[in-house]
């Protein structure tokens, strides 16, 4: 498998009168033709920077940006030739209709055939019916398709994906996630950034996290996830979480017991313990009705990551996580 | 070429059916080129114009229309886009600046000729006016175009590093050039010797004095006025370049976010 991506020690800084930002410091990654590509990192990250200076808009000021082996500042139009881009904050054309729109950027990108294949991405994107309408008519979700259908025109080898689903309903986002990972089957090449961790843990293959314009951690969403496991959380459904808390709180290898109604959450260092966890369960008076493993979310690791944050420190993750917190919280209530 | 001249055409299918979708658009070329006929005309014909000078103000709005259509849709084209916040789009298109330029100042050419044709019927219907040498109209308005373009292209150059701001400068820069460069009057009898030899060296001078000469009044120079205009486009094309490589490498060209 080829490289679609290959960004080599990349700097960029915007001065503003007498400020500077340096948006990129010295940014290396690589992407395989084929895969679906995360860059997650917050506000001012530095991910529009990049995905910029792949699409041609920008020069960096220091290192090598590539596309399919062409480079993105001296071959320019052969890039965007194969390229194409989907921003959730970008805005479409006026006094157009979605017909019209697309077939103007169809113009633009010399789609050969184009009315068959404008017919061709306002179904594929469910947008059909709008074809005659104002493409700045049309209401968030629609548009965010139109986008998808612009971006899909030119067939481009590599889409990059500026947070899709930004602003949109569930039911939207889903049917957008589900267009992208139908792009994926089709063998294309997708750059995504969002700030939606469910959503990149969904569709990426792998995923960088980037902060204050350096690369802090790339990997897919499992090596990410357990580059912060140092403890492991058992959760226990059980009748009498005061006989369980009893006979686990003794284990070796059990940093801490916590109970809830019902429910018992206990962090041990390795999910080795859990053979022994197990077998005390087994001597406990109580009916237990499942034993699970709390995996870490990739918001978790996002935020431990990005932040460097202590993992007992983590606020607001879902899931599991989640949960432990709100037991923790009403373990401390009680 | 075939693609490129199909990318250039993008420019002219999108202003052509957007303009058929917002009627209110139209006024750029029914009503104010109308308005500003007749105010002139009227003027001229209130202060007792003779033929001749009525002829020489009919051309001469001729000429700056075509100046003004080119240089205009060049700048609106890129603006409205900003304004639209789908510039991102055009700019990460295979689509080059040249393309772009030259695709945008053909809606131009298409709005001004529009306008000379409505110009031709009206003044010949109200004032018997006719074009006296077809040929040399067409070689005028040839020149007319070059220099729309050339100032085109440096307004451009102005919005790809400050957007709306440059589009202001659009408006203004037609009308100091058109002043400057004798459109309804000859420059000699209005500027002080010592400016004349700048004055003279703007391309606009020399065209609009081609124009004039068709009604009998100035002295045309067609290989100066073709060198004058030679130099224009090229420094106005580096200029342009230049400052798309400066908005690009300042992250002012456009922004994803």
């Amino acid at each position: 498998m080829g490289e679609a991506i290959s960004v080599k020690d990349v700097s960029m800084t915007y001065h503003s009168g007498s400020e500077t930002t340096k948006a990129l410091d010295s940014v290396s990654i690589s992407v395989k033709e084929g895969e679906i590509f995360g860059l997650l990192g917050p506000n001012g990250a530095g991910k529009t920077t990049l995905i910029s200076i792949l699409s041609g808009i920008l020069s960096p000021d220091h290192g090598e940006a590539k596309v399919f082996g062409m480079d993105c500042s001296r071959e320019t139009k052969k890039v965007q030739r194969r390229i194409n881009v989907v921003s959730g904050f970008t805005g479409v054309v006026r006094s157009l209709s979605c017909r019209e729109a697309l077939t103007y950027y169809g113009l633009l990108y010399n789609v050969r055939n184009i009315p068959q294949k404008v017919d061709e991405v306002l179904k594929m994107t469910g947008l059909e019916k709008s074809r005659n309408a104002e493409a700045d008519d049309l209401s968030s979700g629609m548009k965010q398709r139109f986008l998808i259908a612009k971006g899909l025109l030119n067939d481009p080898d590599l889409l990059i994906m500026d947070e899709p689903t930004v602003g949109l309903d569930v039911e939207s986002a889903i049917s957008i996630r589900k267009m992208v990972k139908n792009l994926r089957s089709e063998g294309r090449t997708i750059l995504l950034t969002t700030h939606n961790m469910f959503e990149a843990e969904e569709l990426c293959d792998r995923i960088a996290f980037i902060n204050s314009g350096r690369i802090i951690a790339t990997g897919t969403p499992v090596e990410l996830k357990s580059r912060i496991v140092s403890k492991r959380v058992i959760e226990i459904h059980c009748t009498r979480e005061d006989c369980v808390v009893g006979s686990l709180s003794p284990l070796i290898g059990v940093k801490a017991v916590i109970k809830s109604p019902n429910l018992v959450h206990v962090t041990v260092d390795s999910y080795k313990k859990m053979k022994g966890v197990l077998k005390a369960l087994s001597g406990c008076d109580s009916d237990v009705f499942s034993v699970n493993e709390l995996e870490p979310t990739l918001e978790e690791a996002y935020l431990q990551i990005i932040n460097n944050k202590p993992r007992e420190g983590l606020k607001g993750g879902s899931g599991g996580r989640k949960r432990l917190q709100e037991s923790k919280e009403r373990a401390s209530d009680d | 070429m075939i693609d490129s001249l199909v990318r250039m055409y993008s420019q002219v299918y999108k202003n052509v059916h957007s303009l058929k979708r917002n009627t209110f658009r139209l006024a750029d070329v029914l009503i104010w080129p109308m308005i500003f006929l007749f105010t002139l005309t009227f003027f001229a014909t209130y202060m007792g114009s003779d033929t001749v000078y009525l002829n020489m103000i009919i051309l001469g709005m001729m000429g700056w229309r075509m100046i003004y259509f080119l240089n205009l849709e060049m700048v609106s084209t890129f603006v409205e886009e900003y304004w639209s916040k789908s510039l991102a789009h055009l700019l990460i298109s295979p689509v080059s600046r040249l393309e772009l330029a030259i695709g945008s100042a053909a809606s131009g050419l298409l709005k001004g000729v529009f306008v000379i044709f409505t110009y031709v019927v009206f003044t010949g219907m109200l004032y018997g006016f006719a074009i006296p040498d077809w040929g040399m109209f067409a070689v005028a308005m040839f020149f007319m175009a070059v220099i729309g373009f050339s100032m085109g292209l440096v307004t451009l150059g102005l919005g790809y590093y400050w957007k709306e701001e440059a589009f202001n400068i659009a408006f203004i820069w037609p009308d100091v050039i058109v002043l400057l460069s004798g459109v309804y009057f000859t420059v000699e009898s209005v500027y002080p010797e010592s400016i004349l030899p700048l004055i003279n060296a703007l391309p606009s001078t020399q065209a609009f004095n081609l124009l004039k000469s068709m009604v009998g009044i100035g002295h045309p120079d067609i290989p100066y006025l073709a060198l004058l205009c030679g130099i224009w486009l090229i420094a106005a094309y580096l200029f342009n370049g230049f400052m798309y490589e400066k908005a690009r490498r300042a992250g002012k060209l456009t922004r994803l976010g």
